[in-house]
């Protein structure tokens, strides 16, 4: 399977940014903080961590700004750069080995035929948003770093698969992969947080 | 071949069926249509993704934003 080409950025932006305009440079820095923060906190960064590692970033990306050409779109450029300069995230995200573990847990759900044995019985539709927002939290907190990031960087931001593809360094399996584990993880944990919660209720 | 439960689950939870071929992707419909189970997993997975954007997009704050801006860009002036 072959994927299609990741997006490129608009030339007369990356003009610009090789230019060193200060207002382009200024704008870059602004639109991608928030994002950029997001990312280093699904890394597993702490929150301090994570601004002192966004900071770096940004400020790589302003003394290399003539370097830019234009081949990535300029988010992908600044994901990577902040990947590279974590040290933590960077051996977590992109070398950690990946354990199997939700494999089984989601196997045991279906018998030979591939049918459900133990069907999902996630928290239902009318349930406290509130509740299942805080649950949620506590789920993405126990992913491991790297199935956390590839679910944020997909799921939240939204980005193309061949996009977070690149920023990941992995294929698009891979990545298959990672969200397969990542959302079955958040949905088991999920699961075992409601079903607890309806005990408690009846007690 | 209709795909079974489990091959739905791996469709819709690895983001394969965004990239499989028509034929598969109405078969899946298909299976959803007829299956609850499969119905209330692929529900479930949806709103997973509709209460994580919630939670990861509540705006950040400004002040904390823009003291952070302002300490990048004075930094890149002091290097230049």
């Amino acid at each position: 399977m072959s994927s299609p080409p990741a997006p490129i950025e608009d030339p007369e932006r990356t003009a610009r940014i090789r230019a060193r305009d200060p207002d382009t440079l200024q704008g870059v820095v602004r639109e991608h903080l928030p994002m950029l923060l997001r990312a280093a906190r699904a890394a597993g960064l702490s929150p301090d961590q994570a601004d002192d590692a966004v900071q770096e970033t940004l400020l790589t990306f302003l003394t290399r700004a003539h370097e830019f050409d234009g081949r990535a779109r300029v988010r992908t450029w600044l994901y990577g750069i902040l990947l590279k300069k974590t040290a933590r995230a960077f051996e977590s995200v992109r070398r950690s080995q990946e354990t199997e573990e939700i494999d089984e847990i989601v196997e045991a759900r279906f018998d030979e035929m591939g049918r459900w044995v133990r069907p999902p019985r996630g928290p239902d539709a009318g349930a406290d948003a509130e509740r299942v927002r805080a649950w949620l939290a506590d789920c993405l907190e126990g992913l491991p770093d790297r199935r956390r990031l590839a679910f944020v960087l997909r799921e939240v931001e939204e980005l193309p698969t061949e996009e977070v593809c690149k920023i990941l360094e992995v294929t698009p399996n891979n990545l298959g992969v990672l969200l397969f584990r990542a959302r079955n993880g958040l949905r088991e944990c999920l699961e075992i947080k409601g079903l607890r919660g309806r005990d408690d209720a009846e007690l | 071949m209709m795909p079974s439960c489990r091959e739905v689950t791996r469709l819709l939870a690895s983001g394969e069926v965004e990239i499989s071929p028509a034929v598969q992707r109405i078969l899946m419909r298909l299976h959803l249509l007829m299956c609850d189970d499969c119905r209330r997993y692929s529900r479930e997975l949806r709103q997973l993704g509709e209460t994580a954007r919630e939670a990861f997009r509540s705006p950040l704050d400004a002040d904390r934003l823009a003291a952070l801006e302002r300490a990048i860009v004075d930094r890149a002036q002091g290097q230049e």
